[in-house]
């Protein structure tokens, strides 16, 4: 089989075990309250940006305008707290207590761990790869692949439409507010419907046909690497979770915080 | 609606000739409420097909004017057309053929669905079992007919509008199928592209006579002397099939009168002339990877450039420039007066909304939520827009939404507006493509009148219609050749400039 060109040994393994891998750590950063996982992630990301940063680089200027909204949002989480008091921090005007800091920063981390590993998959995932993998799985064409396809090929879509649309505003000399926000919300809604239904259309038109069987390009052929690089990952994120425990205790930081508070309280 | 394909099935006509598809009373209505369908009313008719008859063998040009319904009629006979909540589609369509045919749809930018462009070619491969051992070597011969050997590695994103029309065509002839379907194929192809398609379709039907050909197109042209047959879809929506091959008046029938509208004398730019001016400009997306260089021209007020060259050569790049939506990557340029290296005399640019700039994707110009609220976005006076429609029989309803229209009312509606807004510096990118003579005739009238009231006009297109329109380019810039390559391309100069 012949694989993908690109940088990082992460193009050449098994799209299937690859989105597999992550989604498990995904749920493992999901389901743990401690910020550790995500910051392991997080981390692993970080790695394979320096190492491929003009692969990820598009991917972050996209996600950029976004990171406002997020930032804002956890900021009023933590302000907004209403759990039990413990250790209070002053910062000027602002009195925010640990709790607060800790589960804001924790749904953050984990948020921002979850982008970082979708960004990793969307960037060293062929679709092509992708979908003959999941078609040779059924050996017929499915509803998953089609998906693929078109979510692939639609978002960077609409956010060139965005863009293209916010430098026709300007060149206008359209003044921005709330009317011509929502007015190039709507022709970007349309526009994406329209662009939808014309990828289904080309889709379609092209002979991709549900519940047909397909050949393959570069067929994916599961390989002994590829499960080796899957129990790596998965023993070393174990090793990772395990070692902390029997280190700190998952729940010591907030025990310690439960303490102080109890102080406090005497 | 019944729609069936059948390999087995064979249909022969009077004469003996094998039928390849047939339409029965084929309608395509616009669905209403249930309580619209109690009161009589089914929706208002699109298309209407009484009977269609295409034999093996057939080369059938379809033609009309621009929103009658030509992609509609072509979607309904591949089944493409959605039965959902918008359509009602009813009657039959029976193929004879043994495989799918192979489609061309009409808007290049929205077709592609893969990374690669191999990997674009390679998908309508793998929908037909096509043997992985097999594909290589058709990927690589589709591609060399195209004229775009070379570009195998090549992101798709990457590729412009004309590239991308001519990755189209490679892709359904790699599916070498019995039928071939193309909508359009020609509107976005500068003339190497033209003539390399041209020679292809002779060489299929040379080399295979029973080879059965669908073209949709507006433009009389030398595609007709292969066509042995036409489709005429009048402006309601009816299909009609005239015996004969297709003849250059009813491709494109004489136009009536063009609308009388006056443009006020633009305001000149005040703080120097000429209203463009380029030197040694060198253009592209990213620092450091020019795709053009070397750009010199100087345009004063009422003059009307025309940007040519081969697809890829950087047209609407450099129109995006000149828009001051990107900033020029070396040499000078200043557009009306302001310096557009630095970026505040670009945002000044735009405050003084002194620009007009067309896109190629017609949806994207839009950024009101009705063509109304559009016109008060580009300051056009409604009248003279509404004068305009009423000359090219366009629905003057400036409540309804721009979305609605089809590709080719949209583009006019997007250049004509721009143009009734009689700004200091108008930019189109190939404005007359996908127009039926009526319309482009009208916009090639307004170009003139509005030049004459002093608009400085830039204009990328392929268009002879346009180039050789009497007295109306003053400038011809000829960006010359791309340049191939997988990955980066260095700033060296690459063409010639004429102005």
């Amino acid at each position: 089989m012949s694989r993908s060109r690109g940088c990082g040994a992460l193009e050449n393994v098994h799209p299937l075990v690859k989105v597999a891998v992550i989604a498990a750590l995904v749920l493992t950063t999901a389901l743990f309250l401690h910020p550790v996982p995500s910051i392991a992630l997080i981390v692993v990301f970080a790695g394979h940006a320096i190492v491929c940063w003009d692969t990820i680089r598009r991917s972050l200027h996209i996600l950029g305008p976004f990171a406002f909204g997020f930032f804002g949002f956890t900021v009023v989480n933590i302000l907004g707290y209403g759990g039990v008091e413990t250790v209070r921090y002053e910062v000027g005007p602002l009195s925010i207590s640990r709790e607060a800091l800790f589960f804001s920063l924790s749904i953050f981390l984990r948020v921002l761990a979850s982008v970082c590993m979708a960004v990793l998959l969307a960037r060293t995932v062929r679709p092509g790869h992708l979908t003959a993998a999941i078609d040779r799985v059924r050996h017929r064409s499915s509803r998953l692949a089609l998906l693929i396809l078109v979510i692939h090929r639609l978002i960077p879509d609409v956010l060139l439409n965005l863009k293209t649309m916010l430098g026709v505003r300007r060149i206008r000399g359209v003044r921005g507010g709330p009317s011509t926000t929502a007015r190039i919300v709507l022709n970007l809604l349309a526009a994406t419907l329209r662009r939808a239904e014309s990828l289904s259309l080309a889709v379609t038109s092209r002979g991709y046909a549900l519940g047909v069987p397909r050949s393959a390009y570069r067929p994916p052929v599961l390989r002994r690497d590829d499960l080796l690089w899957a129990a790596a990952v998965l023993v070393a994120a174990s090793g990772i979770i395990v070692g902390w425990h029997l280190s700190f205790g998952l729940d010591g930081f907030l025990a310690g915080t439960a303490e102080e508070a109890s102080g406090i309280g005497r | 609606m019944k729609a069936t394909l059948d390999g087995s099935a064979r249909r022969l006509t009077e004469d003996g000739r094998e039928v390849v598809c047939r339409a029965l009373d084929l309608t395509v209505r616009a669905r209403t409420t249930p309580v619209h369908t109690e009161r009589g009313d089914h929706g208002r008719l699109i298309l209407t097909v009484p009977e269609l008859t295409i034999r093996r063998g057939d080369r059938i040009a379809v033609t009309g004017p621009n929103g009658s319904g030509k992609s509609t009629l072509i979607r309904a006979l591949l089944a493409l057309l959605p039965d959902d909540s918008s359509l009602t589609v009813g009657g039959s369509v029976e193929w004879s053929t043994p495989n799918l045919p192979a489609v061309v749809l009409q808007d290049p930018v929205s077709q592609s669905i893969m990374p690669l462009v191999e990997e674009e070619i390679a998908f309508v491969l793998e929908n037909r079992c096509i043997p992985t051992g097999e594909m290589d070597a058709r990927i690589d011969r589709v591609l060399a007919v195209v004229g775009l050997a070379g570009f195998r590695k090549r992101l798709v994103r990457t590729l412009s509008g004309g590239e991308l029309q001519r990755l189209s065509v490679a892709s359904a002839l790699a599916a070498e199928s019995e039928v071939l379907v193309l909508d359009e194929p020609f509107s976005q192809l500068d003339d190497e592209g033209t003539h390399s398609l041209m020679e292809t379709l002779a060489r299929l039907i040379r080399d295979d006579p029973d080879r059965t050909l669908i073209l949709v197109e507006h433009r009389s042209g030398p595609w007709m002397s292969l066509m042995t047959g036409t489709v005429r879809v009048s402006p309601d929506g009816v299909v009609a099939h005239p015996p004969g091959p297709p003849v250059a008046s009813f491709v494109e029938p004489p136009r009536g009168s063009v609308p009388t509208v006056t443009f006020p004398r633009v305001e000149r730019c005040t703080v120097t002339t000429p209203v463009i001016r380029a030197t040694h400009l060198a253009i592209g997306h990213e620092r450091g990877t020019a795709t053009t260089t070397g750009i010199s021209l100087s345009l004063g007020p009422g003059e009307f450039a025309a940007i040519t060259g081969a697809n890829g050569s950087g047209k609407t790049t450099l129109l995006t420039t000149l828009s001051g939506l990107l900033p020029p990557l070396a040499g000078e340029l200043t557009v009306c007066g302001r310096d557009l290296h630095r970026k505040r005399e670009r945002r000044r640019l735009h405050r003084g909304a002194v620009c007009r700039l067309v896109l190629q994707e017609p949806s994207t110009n839009f950024i009101g939520s009705t063509l109304a609220k559009e016109l008060e976005t580009l300051r056009c006076p409604h009248d003279r827009i509404e004068r305009v429609l009423r000359s090219v029989a366009l629905p003057d309803d400036l409540e309804r939404s721009p979305h609605t229209l089809s590709i080719g009312q949209m583009r006019f509606f997007s250049v004509t507006a721009a143009i009734c807004a009689a700004p200091r510096v108008l930019l189109l990118d190939e404005p007359t493509a996908a127009l039926d003579i009526e319309s482009a005739t009208t916009v090639l009238h307004l170009l003139r009148l509005v030049c004459d009231a002093g608009s400085t006009v830039v204009v990328a297109t392929h268009d002879v219609r346009l180039l050789d329109h009497p007295g109306l380019v003053s400038r011809e810039i000829d960006l010359g050749a791309p340049l191939i390559t997988a990955g980066r391309s260095p700033i060296r100069p690459r063409h010639r400039v004429s102005t």
